[in-house]
């Protein structure tokens, strides 16, 4: 085993088991010190999947502190610092998940300012803390964990608020944002730009009439968001434990190479729907999403049109600690052209779609720990990154982890 | 049931502590003797606990307290929240680590709920019916 991993995984067990039982700090509900920490292991067949992981890996881990002050009623700050690995990527440097002031005027009005969390479907907000949601992936057609570096927080604000109607009508909780994404240079996302721009030009050289003018390769890539915006509306009608929801946003990207702009990201449109219910001891939701975006590299769209994701989740609770879920995710790279499976920039893929079928299962030992185990197989390699299998990809596959967490 | 299934199906209960069915508490709502409210509607009492309404009709901001003391919580969850203990602990955890505000302050006993809520002009808790005393007021879910 090499020593990183021996190290890795040393830390986040002595981690794992303090000495002594941490404890959170409250004072008086002014100021509030919490964190959490998680452990799992990942496991696959066929394809890798997020890392090396068909070897297994214990690359995949996060750590969370955060530190809310209440300054008075309608005023607080607050922040958090994440640390997190997932193979080759994160390696637990510590950087801001969440930082910001918020201040609620009324019940209905509310603003927050600062790095703050996209409201993208009902889960994006909280994807960092693994003990929240029953399995260790959401459902990867709409929470795409490549993306999870630079698809959970943007620079800029939001206007929030929770509008009641009366008893028969439910409640809104609304939020609309503006600001940008920062993509960081150690990025899952950065190095797949760069190895997109480089297939790119490795086509062009040898293509019948390459364009003299494209350089062979490029060794930097840097990616700037110009604007997000969006917006979000949960909707609670005055059935119990029925959610309804749409998400909404856009943003413009723009890609260098060599520090010399060569192409655009813009998604036209981007939206989920959502439908969460929980009865007894059961818990759906369903959620269906399009991203309708156009992508330019070097003048020649490699890419215009939506993409096509969605999936049912069923969780039942047998115990108040124990849970079993099943999902069926289903996702298409493009929506208007499952049949011939060619893209639009005419490069050939055999499976443009990802249909995954998981099953887990969820353990809360007590209100600080739990331990999650699940199982996926999947047909379809959408979504899977070239560049963590250089020696292409299988059709049929399967993934597992299992994973322990401690918040506090 | 075969016997050694029904050994197993035993042994995964205690294992994974089932929850044995008990005696709900029966459990009330209980505020300030400040406050000018008698009654309240259940779906106004979830908004407060779900940190959704902030302010009294008055404008006073809210002062929630959830009583931590099992049965009391979890008569509670289920009575007014419709949602599992599980659930209720998953709701507020999750306002505060994805960054959208504090949850209510947590105490351990009635006790503490209703000597907080008599030291609190703008609070709201729940006890159990049996434990109110002078020091704190009932109010009405219609």
């Amino acid at each position: 085993m090499p020593p990183k991993k021996i190290s890795t995984i040393s830390l986040a067990l002595v981690a794992l088991l303090p000495p002594m039982p941490l404890a959170a700090f409250d004072l008086n509900n002014k100021a509030a010190l919490h964190g959490f920490i998680s452990q799992g292991y990942l496991d696959s067949s066929g394809n890798n999947f997020l890392s090396d992981s068909l070897d297994g890996t214990f690359d995949f881990n996060e750590i969370g502190l955060n530190l809310n002050l209440r300054l008075s009623d309608n005023l607080r700050f607050g922040g958090q610092l994440l640390s997190r690995n997932m193979g080759d990527y994160g390696d637990n440097h510590i950087r801001l998940d969440w930082g910001l002031v918020d201040y609620r005027f009324q019940d209905w009005a509310g603003v927050r300012l600062g790095k703050v969390k996209i409201p993208m479907g009902l889960y994006n907000t909280e994807r960092d803390s693994d003990f929240l949601r029953p399995m260790i992936f959401l459902p990867q057609s709409i929470y795409d964990e490549t993306r999870r570096d630079t698809w959970l927080a943007h620079w800029g604000g939001e206007i929030y608020g929770n509008v009641a109607m009366n008893d028969a009508f439910g409640d809104f909780d609304y939020k609309l944002f503006y600001g940008r994404i920062k993509y960081e240079g150690d990025s899952v996302y950065h190095d797949s730009t760069l190895a997109s721009v480089n297939t790119r030009l490795a086509d062009n050289r040898q293509s019948p009439n390459p364009d003299p003018l494209l350089p062979a390769r490029i060794n930097q890539c840097d990616r700037d968001n110009d604007y997000l915006y969006g917006a979000s509306l949960i909707f609670s009608p005055p059935i119990d434990n029925l959610r309804l929801g749409i998400s909404y946003a856009s943003q413009k990207d723009t890609s260098y190479g060599d520090d010399e702009k060569i192409g655009e990201y813009k998604t036209n449109s981007n939206f989920v729907l959502s439908l969460e219910y929980a009865w007894r001891d059961f818990l759906f939701s369903a959620e269906y999403a399009e991203n309708d975006r156009t992508q330019t590299l070097y003048d020649i769209t490699t890419f215009d049109g939506p993409n096509q994701a969605w999936y049912l989740m069923l969780t039942y609770c047998a115990t108040e600690r124990l849970s079993f879920s099943v999902v069926y995710d289903e996702y298409w790279k493009d929506k208007h052209n499952k049949d011939d499976a060619v893209h639009a920039s005419g490069r050939y893929n055999s499976t443009p779609w990802r249909k995954d079928w998981g099953l887990g299962v969820r353990y809360d030992v007590n209100e600080n720990w739990t331990v999650k185990g699940e199982w996926h197989t999947v047909d379809g390699t959408a979504l899977l990154l070239d560049f963590f299998n250089p020696d292409g990809t299988e059709r049929h596959w399967q993934y597992g982890a299992v994973k322990v967490s401690f918040n506090f | 049931m075969r016997k050694p299934l029904k050994t197993m199906v035993l042994l995964l209960l205690m294992l994974f502590g089932a929850n044995v069915p008990c005696p709900a508490a029966e459990i009330i709502l209980v505020v300030n003797h400040a406050n000018t409210l008698t009654g309240i509607t259940g779906r106004a009492a979830a908004l407060i606990f779900l940190s959704k309404k902030t302010e009294w009709t008055q404008g006073e901001h809210i002062h929630v307290v959830v009583n931590n003391e099992p049965e009391v919580y979890a008569a509670f969850c289920r009575e007014i929240l419709q949602k599992t203990p599980l659930q209720y602990l998953l709701y507020r955890k999750k306002m505060l680590f994805n960054g959208s505000g504090l949850p209510p302050l947590a105490m351990e006993s009635d006790e503490e709920v209703k000597n907080f809520i008599a030291a609190t002009r703008d609070a709201i808790g729940f006890i159990s019916k049996e434990s109110l005393d002078s020091r704190v007021k009932q109010l009405v879910i219609r």
